[in-house]
């Protein structure tokens, strides 16, 4: 996944210097406003919710479930969470798995907010690159998990 | 602070009232709001902490100060520069405020696709450390994946 990210960040980064000129004249309009952090507040809140809701009511069974509803808002946690699990009570396949769904759903959600924020050439463009990243971790991942 | 009079003289000739309003906006929220707010689960399961969400907020709303004061460094650069700075803290946050740049001024939109797409693949690099900061064990699952 870090392969193919520098890879498509360093193409966008071209395509980018090549299509958008150095202007300081351009007029950058002032993004911030508490609107987009206070709705995405929100969305992270409800977001906590059904991650422990998963882990109230699914138990065990549910950690994939719950690594992938974690991820949604925060891959360190899921990371951490589950490296110290390790060994000692999933095992290590268990363990790298989660966190392989953590990392790829967290990937899945960045492009659902570039396309659904951003609009346009942005939701495009981070949409196919992400999109080629997600579906290289997901591939390797599956093949680690079969393999060891 | 004599000496520095004509520095500040001429910082606060560069700012204008709506940059000044936004500063003043996010030290409301960080530093008067945040330290208020209990840091403790409410809520079924004890899942909601206002603390935390309120952190997420703020995250989002520094980030996007962070995209727009940039420009001094020229608006490639300075929007690389935030993509990596923020990938450190939160890549999904700083997925939402390079959205929201990207709305706001469309004609940076492949720059930001770009800042967007580097601080995902910062985020793989940082999980692995995370991941064998906790527990080394678990990496030789976790490298395939990450790697790639």
């Amino acid at each position: 996944m870090t392969l193919a990210g520098a890879f498509a960040a360093a193409i966008l980064n071209k395509r980018a210097a090549e299509t958008v000129p150095e202007r300081p004249d351009l007029p950058v309009k002032n993004p911030f406003s508490l609107k987009p952090a206070l709705g995405f507040g929100v969305a992270y809140a409800a977001i906590v919710l059904v991650v422990a809701g998963a882990k109230g009511y699914l138990g065990t069974t549910g950690m994939y479930v719950a690594a992938a509803c974690a991820a949604l808002a925060d891959v360190d946690a899921v990371t951490i969470a589950f490296s110290r699990l390790g060994a000692a009570s999933v095992g290590w396949q268990v363990a790298a798995a989660a966190v392989t769904i953590a990392v790829v759903t967290n990937t899945l959600v960045k492009i659902a907010i570039a396309v659904s924020m951003g609009a346009g050439i942005f939701g495009r463009y981070v949409a196919v690159a992400l999109g080629i990243v997600a579906a290289i971790g997901a591939l390797t991942g599956a093949l680690v998990f079969c393999v060891y | 602070m004599l000496v520095a009079k004509p520095r500040l003289e001429a910082f606060s000739r560069a700012l204008t009232e709506e940059e000044l309003t936004a500063a003043l906006e996010l030290a409301v929220i960080s530093v008067i709001i945040l330290p208020l707010l209990p840091n403790r689960g409410y809520g079924p399961w004890q899942a909601l902490n206002p603390f935390e969400i309120w952190l997420i907020v703020v995250l989002v709303s520094g980030l996007s100060c962070g995209v727009h004061r940039d420009s001094p460094f020229g608006q490639q650069r300075g929007m690389t520069l935030t993509g990596v700075a923020g990938s450190l803290v939160s890549s999904t946050a700083l997925t939402v405020a390079m959205a929201t740049q990207a709305r706001a001024t469309r004609e940076l939109a492949p720059t930001a696709a770009a800042a967007t797409v580097l601080a995902s693949t910062i985020m793989c690099v940082r999980v692995a450390v995370l991941a064998g900061a906790v527990n080394v064990a678990i990496l030789p699952r976790l490298l395939p994946v990450l790697s790639q």
